[in-house]
């Protein structure tokens, strides 16, 4: 069981990956601060 | 979001398993006006070439943000004509997340989907019967008001 939350902070690398592994895209805009 | 939701493990195992999660700040130079955020989280839900079908502003609980998601691929298979695969995830949160607040969308796009799949305009008329019996005062039982005249 993965543990945390895998995240790309790439939108290009995302859509690259999706493509890959024919699945969508979960993007979450936040605030770092 | 990181305190509450994105921790809980049944979160985890639905992200990884059914999407490729990206995080960008919210002042992105590029991609926060393109996705005209203006607070956060405001999250997206996008096929693999980058096209929008879902959205939401405001913080969800681990309880809604899988049937969140689940309407996200819902609306992406759907908007494909892959009508069986969107009958699939509408299920799943009428099934499995009775109390969420997706759920009437659920109802009103799950008989569009069966309409468009059947031709039967009678899905429609239950589902305005559906929605205005459980959600009276719900946007979507206002949305399937005309669908009553069936």
């Amino acid at each position: 069981m993965v543990k945390k939350i895998k995240w790309l902070n790439s939108l290009e690398e995302g859509l690259k990956e999706a493509q890959q592994a024919e699945k969508a895209i979960f993007l979450d805009f936040f605030n770092p601060g | 979001m990181d305190a509450v939701t994105y921790p809980d493990e049944r979160v985890i195992h639905f992200l990884q398993e059914k999407f490729i999660p990206v995080r960008l700040a919210y002042d992105h130079p590029e991609f926060s006006k393109k996705f005209n955020v203006t607070w956060t989280p405001a999250l997206f839900i996008l096929d693999n070439e980058g096209v929008i079908h879902h959205g939401e502003v405001g913080f969800l609980s681990p309880e809604e943000i899988i049937p969140f998601g689940l309407l996200g691929l819902a609306k992406i298979a759907f908007d494909q004509g892959h009508y069986d695969q969107a009958l699939c995830y509408f299920d799943n949160i009428l099934e499995h997340h009775s109390q969420s607040v997706a759920v009437p969308e659920a109802i009103y796009l799950r008989a569009v989907c069966l309409f468009k799949k059947t031709n039967d305009a009678s899905v429609l008329k239950k589902a305005y019967e559906e929605l205005s019996t459980r959600f009276p005062e719900n946007e979507w039982t206002k949305r399937a008001y005309p669908y009553r005249l069936l």
